[in-house]
């Protein structure tokens, strides 16, 4: 059965052409060429069959889908994460201060009652930096942070217990110094004085009550304009760990040993009752000063301890099993070993020999117990 | 001149996508020559139309275990796994539009027969089918050098029947209009220089 000619109608001109392509060479393969190319295909044909070697596919270890949530969720954090890092540098004024802010809210929020005084710490610590960043970088210390400030202060001085902790105590040294440098560089901060005044001096109180000192040349005089160098601009103290704080504010622990306080009564001193030591650099250690146990006056014979760490005004030095001179004999003690030579110390000038006017000698601490004084 | 339809064909096909060898041998036996020839009209070269058809002949060894007869002429649905070859040739040649394609003497050759006489007379048709569009060609080569008619030639160019008869009057027409005006401006040459 033979296929009907095409049924497109055409004219005489056209059935003519119609007619030259029917008679367009249709030529065939040769037997040749038509087995190779069979042979050809059957071969492709086979490699297209055989089984690939299984590329390795993340998607077939984890559906499309699970992997584009993880791929999210990754990125998301990722971002975030990098968000929050770059917003814990900012300062008022910036476009990621708005996000340090709210997760301090969300901070604040979560944190429990006891661990709320640190954290409040920590936030004055914050934004006393991003003051001196401000300050150090000329721009202008919005009022609002000054508030902040003077709250905080306000609230930290509320939290006394804390004082208790060197860790704590030398954060607060060094916002001392860092609010003193921005107030006395910008007149504009001055209200700091006056808005936290009394809580500063609290502050100060306490600072110096504890014995953490700082230097006072770290402190520009006034009239004289730190530089940006001078201003720490560093990251905020985060108080853990707080062995080396800041280098403006060394504690107690970084002062050299001090020897065994020979004391007749074992009674500790108490530090709320005596006034503030001088805060002075501790004596270096030399020829005029040597170190306890090496040479110079023996324990017990006249040797000076070093300032803020000696008997306090009250508690003299008594060796063991030696009487207490009666208060009418502290100016002409009897000749003997209690009595030192000129010039091997003894207690030091103001620290004992005689009590501050009005102050006598402190109740109870006059005579250990157990041993009578002698009439 | 047609093929004649095989009866039997559909037999053929059912065995050979049961995997039967001497049925796929078969089909391929009936088709090649129309394959080939449609590929050499479309590339003009000997080398790559035999490349060609291997791979359109392996895709249907490959493709006719899942054919179903959903009444689709196998033709039909081998010329569009030939024309799918096609494209992807082109593609790697990196040519988006088929070019102008000029035949060499040993294409001519086999094209055309032995005969001077016939190439003298069928060279300037050659030469025409290159005015036409792609879409033109392309129904041209595949009615008188694929023998597929109508019907056949929409379902592998994925149209209709009555657009494919409107394009082919119209590339009819249009050869028609080069081949005159070609003998047209021979003949005016030639009276010129009976002029002169």
């Amino acid at each position: 059965m033979m296929r009907q000619p095409n049924n497109v109608s055409l004219s005489s001109e056209d059935s003519s052409i119609q007619a030259q392509l029917e008679a367009l060479g249709r030529p065939q393969l040769s037997p040749q060429h038509r087995q190779r190319i069979w042979r050809e295909a059957r071969h492709r044909a086979q490699l297209q069959a055989a089984p690939k070697p299984a590329r390795f596919s993340l998607f077939r270890l984890v559906p499309a889908r699970s992997l584009a949530a993880l791929v999210l969720v990754l990125t998301l954090l990722l971002g975030s994460n990098v968000t929050v890092l770059a917003a814990g540098n900012s300062v008022p004024g910036e476009a990621l201060y708005p996000v340090k802010r709210g997760l301090e809210t969300m901070q604040h929020s979560l944190t429990t009652a006891e661990a709320r005084p640190m954290l409040t710490l920590n936030f004055l610590d914050r934004r006393v930096h991003e003051a001196v960043r401000l300050v150090g970088t000329y721009r202008p210390v919005p009022e609002t942070l000054l508030d902040e400030i003077a709250l905080l202060l306000n609230e930290v001085t509320v939290y006394s217990d804390l004082w208790q902790q060197t860790d704590v105590l030398a954060t607060l040294s060094a916002i001392n110094i860092q609010l003193t440098v921005v107030a006395r560089q910008h007149p504009e901060v001055q209200q700091l004085g006056t808005l936290a005044g009394s809580s500063r001096a609290l502050l100060t109180r306490a600072i110096e009550a504890a014995g953490v000192t700082f230097p006072a040349e770290d402190v520009p005089p006034i009239g004289v304009s730190p530089t940006a160098a001078d201003i720490d601009i560093t990251e905020p103290n985060e108080l853990i760990p707080k062995e080396n704080v800041t280098p403006h504010a060394p504690t107690q622990t970084a002062q050299p040993p001090a020897p065994p306080t020979p004391t007749a009564t074992g009674v500790p001193p108490e530090k709320t009752a005596t006034p503030p030591p001088t805060p002075t650099t501790p004596p270096a250690i030399g020829e005029d000063n040597p170190p306890p146990g090496l040479g110079g006056t023996p324990p017990g014979q006249g040797d000076a301890p070093p300032p803020g760490q000696g008997t306090p005004p009250g508690q003299e030095e008594i060796p063991p099993g030696q009487v207490d001179p009666p208060p009418s004999q502290d100016e002409t003690p009897p000749d003997g070993e209690d009595n030192p030579p000129p010039g091997q110390g003894g207690t030091p000038p103001g620290q004992g020999d005689a009590p501050p006017p009005g102050q006598g000698t402190p109740p109870g601490q006059d005579t250990p117990p157990g041993q009578d004084k002698k009439d | 001149m047609y093929p004649a339809i095989d009866i039997d064909e559909q037999q053929i096909i059912q065995k050979a996508v049961k995997g039967n060898q001497a049925a796929l041998g078969a089909i391929y036996e009936q088709h090649a020559d129309a394959v080939y020839r449609y590929m050499l009209y479309r590339t003009g070269d000997h080398h790559i139309a035999e490349d060609i058809t291997a791979e359109v002949f392996a895709d249907m060894i490959t493709a006719i275990r899942s054919y179903r007869d959903m009444g689709v002429p196998f033709r039909a649905w081998l010329f569009r796994i030939a024309r799918a070859r096609l494209v992807d040739h082109w593609r790697k040649m990196q040519r988006r539009v088929e070019q102008r394609i000029t035949f060499s003497e040993d294409v001519e050759e086999f094209l055309l027969g032995d005969s001077l006489e016939d190439r003298h007379a069928y060279d300037d048709l050659l030469e025409a089918l290159q005015y036409l569009t792609p879409a033109e060609r392309e129904i041209i080569l595949l009615r008188y050098a694929a023998d597929m008619d109508n019907d056949d030639i929409a379902t592998a160019v994925q149209s209709n029947a009555n657009a494919v008869k409107s394009m082919m009057y119209r590339a009819l027409k249009k050869l028609r209009t080069i081949l005159h005006n070609k003998a047209k401006t021979l003949e005016g040459g030639t009276n010129d220089e009976a002029t002169e």
